[in-house]
């Protein structure tokens, strides 16, 4: 008797759990496409700039996500004289030229994307020059003209500095120039573009300060 | 020394007069994955088992099982989740009553495989942890009927998007009826 009560209560599970749903639907959308955005490939950056890419994966179902820190970003094999790549920005070596980006994932040739990047050629640059007002410590900076019509934007790569009165009354530290405006007699200070390089684009400017 | 002594004479006290026993198990599978996805298979799960122990003490039991797929949940392409088969380890204690039937519990730890059809992935690996429950129900000497319910809470391998590895788990409930042979 407690057999069959046994049996019959199972038999009531069962067709309990059994009158589930199941779902027909996949949850989670499958990739689709894997592009660097913007997808206009018209990439350019300023020689003395850096310019930061992003990669996209897009979705069958039309969603899409960053996808910048999952992939793989190569340079073109040819292009190492012209650019550094580290992970996802490109790092103008030459004043001109231009080089390819490829965002790529697990080596799949279907998840592979290209991008080709020019460099806007610097025409000439300046030093900021101090107010002579100013007193007390201050960053020396340089500014820039390039080829595209953008002017005065700020010099932050490819740039040395150098100062054969250093320890005196300037500081260079990470290639960052502080002078002690306090400090007395002629200072000098050298700024060379591109200096490694051996055509018209090294240049270099001396400011002096009184 | 005296510990590993004291252990094997724990454990010989335990499996005294063990015995080995074969069997299968049929029953009805649901699967509910957790709130961050609106997802579920109801299904049946086929297992054979074998295990060593006393029919009213402990015993250790080893099944290997058959989950037929029902359900789509993670494949794209060609809409159909592959059938699962899975292997479970379980401990098992029997209580003996004196009252014909023999209830018991049992806790475990699961993995299996299924195909999968994705862009990036073609088979999906699980793993679990099990509790359950059930009923011995003596036929003679050798065969015993078996009633049982199981709770499995499971992990699958992470289903790869490019951005994110996006991991699922889900709650798995089987009532199942089962037949033993002991020998």
């Amino acid at each position: 008797m407690i057999f069959t009560k046994i049996l019959l209560l199972l038999s009531v599970t069962l067709i309990f759990i059994s009158c589930g749903e199941n779902t027909t639907e996949a949850v989670t959308s499958d990739i689709n496409k894997l592009t660097i955005d913007p997808s206009d490939n018209n990439y350019q950056v300023h020689s003395t700039s850096k310019l930061e890419l992003q990669a996209t994966i897009t979705y069958d179902d039309g969603t899409y996500a960053d996808a910048t820190h999952s992939v793989s970003w190569k340079l073109d094999s040819d292009d190492y004289n012209t650019a550094n790549l580290l992970s996802n920005s490109v790092y103008p070596i030459a004043n001109s030229g231009s080089v390819s980006v490829s965002a790529i994932y697990r080596n799949l040739a279907d998840f592979n994307s290209s991008v080709d990047v020019s460099i806007i050629p610097l025409t000439n640059f300046y030093i900021v020059p101090i107010d002579s007002n100013t007193t007390g410590e201050h960053i020396l900076k340089a500014k820039g003209n390039f080829d595209d019509g953008v002017n005065d934007k700020e010099i932050i790569y490819n740039i040395v500095w150098s100062s054969s009165q250093e320890d005196d009354d300037i500081y260079i530290e990470n290639n960052v120039v502080t002078i002690d405006l306090d400090g007395t007699g002629d200072r000098t200070i050298t700024a060379s573009i591109f200096s490694g390089e051996d055509d018209e684009s090294n240049q270099t400017i001396t400011y002096s300060i009184k | 020394m005296k510990k590993i002594i004291l252990f094997l004479l724990l454990v010989s006290s335990l499996f005294g007069e063990a015995k080995v026993y074969l069997g299968t198990n049929y029953g009805s599978y649901e699967e509910n994955f957790t709130n961050s996805i609106d997802a579920q298979s109801s299904t049946q799960a086929f297992s054979i088992k074998a295990g060593y122990g006393r029919r009213g003490a402990y015993a250790v039991e080893l099944a290997l099982e058959y989950i037929q797929n029902q359900a789509n949940i993670f494949s794209t392409k060609s809409q159909s989740d592959g059938d699962k088969y899975g292997m479970n380890i379980n401990l098992l204690k029997a209580y003996d009553f004196g009252i014909y039937i023999l209830p018991y519990l049992k806790v475990g730890i699961g993995a299996g495989t299924m195909t999968i059809d994705r862009t990036l992935q073609d088979r999906l690996y699980y793993s679990s942890y099990n509790i359950g429950t059930g009923l011995f129900i003596p036929i003679n000497k050798t065969y015993d009927i078996e009633l049982g319910y199981d709770y499995r809470y499971t992990t699958y391998q992470s289903i790869d998007t490019i951005a994110e590895n996006v991991m699922y788990k889900s709650h798995i409930n089987i009532a199942y009826l089962g037949i033993n042979a002991r020998f």
